[in-house]
């Protein structure tokens, strides 16, 4: 009876402190707005990738026609490939900007079209994503900040303190319903616009219950950060305030950008235009070289051609395929490399994350919305994965010399990219 | 009056000498000042020498190129890299966000490849330890930490009304109170403009006009926070009041605005996808024709014409290869499509970057990035400006092999050269050529174009400045009343 009437009587105070109040509905502006611009990204994306799927079968039809022998055929032959957004990007774009989320892939060597990105507007870039994570990563904190730092501070400056703690029986129980309304206050404004978006995207439950408890975490952390320094008698309101901006800057600022300094100069390993440029050289020199020097090679990882016909031209396009495949080969090292070194870095940035909520929820959010590096690596193992499927798809006719028809052509069946790789469909 | 705004600047800064806080701000400004233009100089020079050294290995490679038909090379192509501009020191801008290389070869435009964002990962987002950074975000907190209670404090313990009671005029109180907010401004801009001397010593493309102009950009910034300070501080009845709100203004401001504009510019201005672009670049291309089939129906023209004016019967007869003039002249068509594309493209960017700009009206920290980038030589115009002199360099060097192909072999040779290995011989050109080529050098855009870049910012930064004195009017009123 006592504690209801107390959480009545907050919440009428609570409404009368405009100044929460306001900070509360500030945020759930925001987060709204932010996830108003997620849902209107994907949908976009989206949009673009059905697109892209219908111009790129109109051109691979066009082509086909126009075909007249095998190698021609599959160099002009380029098919669709591409990153659909989970059912939580909205929430987290993270690094999907940035990295390739469509792809046009052909029988060529992967080396040289994998690297391909779409070409963002980088001033855009720079700023950074408006998103659901970055609310929650740098706004929740402050408006953590904003709702608590007074708590105990204004009354005693208001002269109340004392009295406040005579009515109470224990001088905590009257900070308790007071910090958990305006906490509440505060996971409402956020988690809503996340459902909501959820509940338009159709989401997965086991994703949003997983991304409201990342929510409930950072508020827990900041709410812990802000009353150790609040909830002390002896300080005043501004240095509670000055202090907690600062711990703010520290974490959210200081510590990812010193982490990002760190990591670029430490770890700086294979370049990804070392690759391309390696993969460049193996093709193009295979041009001058005696055909013996591509085939052989080509045929120890590829047995079952071994028994293909020599070759008298100057020209082959057997000859041409083999060398794409051992440019790839003699890259495979440095491309290896190349991930790896990225993936060092993200570790790192994992360890950053120990010491910084903010890179914390932002890596949580990512993962859960598949927008992250493990992501776009993942997708790259399925375009290699789909280019395989493509190339060995020509080499039948290529290696056995098969006489060129319209109607082999026709016979060459290579799945679409979301059958060929098993994508769930969306 | 003078004498007076002297006096209580000098007041103000004693008052500091006695507090913790101020002192503790100011080491903390020196130390951030002082090791982000380390770190960046150190960052930089390093990308600076890595891009030189790269660019020295793709020059080397490819002009190591053994004799070649010169067909081979379009495909063989050349890689270019971005350089570094001297006053990326100060403020890297957009540097990180686009890739560094381009590959360059007949028949496409390739996009920059290989950002360092991306090869970064997550942290890349959160922004750089540079100069610009420093003195855009973390300084103006620093300022509102040792101002905001600059005119409340003395409102609070009552010295208020006795300083302006003794005849000192508001205006002269508040002014006092700027002038040493202001000295700690001009600090902070010491480190950041020694590194950019520094670094601008061998100045060939009037990059130390630029970091003049970009300094009093700054100083202009942090004037208005300055006076937007001391203004709420007399405004505000608490110091408690007058930080929440001064807080509250440097996240809208700092670290919200830029997004904010960012988003509201993609959504605006919307942009197809490269691929989508590509695939229609591709679809228009179909129209030029397939320049190495030189029966190809769309050359039916092209060869009824040269016949003509060579006045001859047959393409054998010309004087000379027909298979490189139908590649110079379809590279030329090529080109002519890429690069309506490329123009449409850049002409969205520079309009979503106009677009984002305009929130400078809202946020003087938009304001100053645009200005700041524009002037270092790091914003979207100096990469565009990469992008068509990579683009021409691609061209002209195309088309050097292309009329190779024309002219160092006759048609019958060029037809013949998958015949044997002899007859691939003769269609072979002295590797002497691709030493001769020019390697890529980009001048950077001038002084005078970076200004222009630079100037719309700059004049929203001047309405700025005169809206902040103006606040810092109006609260003086406010105090005399």
């Amino acid at each position: 009876m006592n504690l209801r009437f107390r959480i009545e009587q907050e919440f009428r105070f609570l409404l009368k402190s405009k100044a929460v109040l306001g900070a509360t509905l500030l945020l759930f502006a925001v987060s709204g707005i932010s996830i108003g611009l997620g849902l209107d990204y994907v949908a976009q994306e989206r949009q673009l990738i059905e697109e892209f799927i219908e111009l790129d079968a109109e051109q691979r039809t066009y082509k086909r026609a126009q075909a007249y022998d095998w190698g021609g055929a599959a160099y002009d032959a380029f098919h669709a490939t591409w990153n659909s957004p989970s059912d939580l990007a909205f929430a987290a774009i993270g690094q999907r900007d940035l990295n390739p989320t469509m792809m046009r892939i052909r029988a060529l060597a992967v080396e040289g079209q994998i690297y391909e990105t779409d070409s963002i507007n980088p001033e855009l870039a720079l700023a950074g994503r408006f998103d659901f994570a970055f609310v929650i990563a740098y706004l929740l904190p402050l408006i953590v900040i904003f709702v608590l730092y007074d708590l105990i501070a204004s009354e005693r400056e208001s002269g109340r303190l004392d009295l406040l703690s005579v009515t109470a029986k224990k001088s905590r129980l009257i900070w308790i319903p007071r910090i958990a309304l305006r906490l509440l206050g505060i996971l409402i404004a956020v988690l809503t616009p996340l459902w909501f978006g959820g509940f338009m995207e159709v989401t997965a439950l086991s994703k949003l219950l997983s991304a409201s408890l990342a929510v409930m975490l950072q508020l827990a952390i900041w709410t812990t950060l802000v009353l150790a320094t609040a909830m002390r008698q002896t300080l005043r309101s501004e240095s509670i305030a000055s202090i907690n901006v600062g711990v703010w800057v520290i974490l959210t600022l200081a510590i990812p950008i010193a982490g990002k300094a760190y990591i670029e100069d430490s770890v700086t390993g294979i370049k990804g235009a070392d690759v391309a440029l390696l993969q460049r050289e193996v093709v193009n020199d295979a041009w001058d070289l005696p055909k013996a020097d591509t085939m052989e090679p080509f045929y120890v990882s590829h047995p079952e051609w071994s028994d293909s016909e020599p070759m008298t031209d100057a020209f082959h396009w057997k000859w041409y395929y083999a060398f794409q495949q051992i440019g790839d080969e003699r890259a495979a090292g440095l491309a290896r490399q190349y991930r790896e070194t990225m993936l060092t870095r993200d570790e790192m940035t994992a360890a950053v994350a120990w010491v910084s909520p903010a890179v914390a929820i932002q890596r949580q959010l990512e993962a859960l919305a598949q927008t992250n590096l493990n992501a776009s690596l993942a997708f790259e193992d399925k375009v290699r994965d789909y280019h395989e499927q493509i190339r060995r798809a020509y080499y039948p006719v290529l290696f056995r010399e098969v006489p060129f028809s319209k109607e082999r052509l026709a016979q060459i069946y290579i799945p679409d990219f979301s059958k060929a790789v098993g994508l769930r469909s969306d | 009056m003078m004498t007076a705004i002297g006096l209580i600047a000098g007041d103000e800064l004693r008052y500091w000498r006695r507090s913790k806080i101020a002192g503790s701000v100011l080491v903390i400004l020196l130390l951030i000042s002082v090791c982000a233009a380390l770190v960046s100089n150190a960052e930089v020079s390093r990308h600076a020498e890595e891009r030189l050294a790269q660019q020295a290995e793709a020059d080397a490679i490819f002009q190591a190129q053994p004799d070649r038909h010169p067909h081979r090379m379009v495909h063989y192509g050349h890689y270019v890299y971005r350089s570094v501009s001297p006053l990326a020191v100060i403020d890297s801008g957009i540097d990180s966000m686009v890739g560094t290389s381009i590959f360059l070869e007949g028949h496409r435009q390739n996009t920059a490849t290989f950002a360092a964002a991306r090869e970064t990962g997550l942290l890349a987002r959160f922004g750089s330890f540079s100069p610009a950074f420093v003195l855009q975000t973390l300084v103006p907190l620093l300022l509102i930490i040792c101002g905001f209670a600059s005119v409340s404090r003395e409102r609070e313990s009552k010295t208020l009304f006795q300083l302006i009671g003794q005849g000192v005029g508001s205006n002269t109180l508040l002014l006092g109170k700027s002038l040493a907010l202001w000295m700690l401004a001009l600090l902070a801009l010491v480190p950041p403009l020694t590194l950019g001397l520094v670094s601008t010593g061998a100045d060939e493309f009037g990059f130390r006009q630029s970091l003049m102009s970009m300094a009093l950009g700054y100083l202009l910034y942090l004037s208005v926070w300055v006076l937007v300070i001391v203004s709420v501080s007399a405004l505000m009845r608490t110091s408690a009041q007058s930080l929440s709100l001064l807080l509250g203004l440097w996240v809208v401001t700092a670290v919200f605005m830029p997004r904010v504009a960012s988003a509201y510019a993609s959504a605006a201005v919307e942009s197809p996808s490269q691929i989508e672009t590509n695939l229609r670049i591709e679809e228009a291309m179909r129209v030029g024709g397939d320049a190495h089939d030189i029966e190809d129906e769309a050359f039916v023209d092209l060869r009824t014409l040269t016949l003509a004016e060579y006045d001859v019967a047959t393409i054998e007869d010309l004087p000379f290869n027909y298979r490189g003039y139908v590649a110079l002249r379809g590279e030329e068509a090529d080109t002519e499509v890429l690069n309506q594309f490329a123009e449409e493209r850049m002409a969205r960017e520079l309009e979503q970057k106009n677009a984002s700009d305009r929130f400078s009206l809202l946020s003087p920290v938009v304001a100053i990035r645009a200005y700041s980038m524009a002037l270092s030589g790091t914003a979207l115009q100096d990469h565009h400006h990469f992008l068509k002199a990579s683009e021409d360099y691609r061209f002209n060097m195309v088309q050097t092999f292309n009329r190779l192909q024309m002219e160092e072999m006759t048609l019958a040779e060029d037809l013949a050269r998958n015949a044997s290995d002899e007859a691939g011989q003769r269609t072979r050109v002295d590797s002497m050529n691709w030493q001769e080529m020019p390697v890529f050098e980009s001048a950077p855009l001038d002084n005078a174009q970076r200004w222009q870049a630079a100037s719309q910012a700059g004049f929203t930064l001047g309405i700025w400045f005169l809206a902040a004195f103006m606040l810092m009017q109006l609260s003086a009123r406010r105090l005399h009343s």
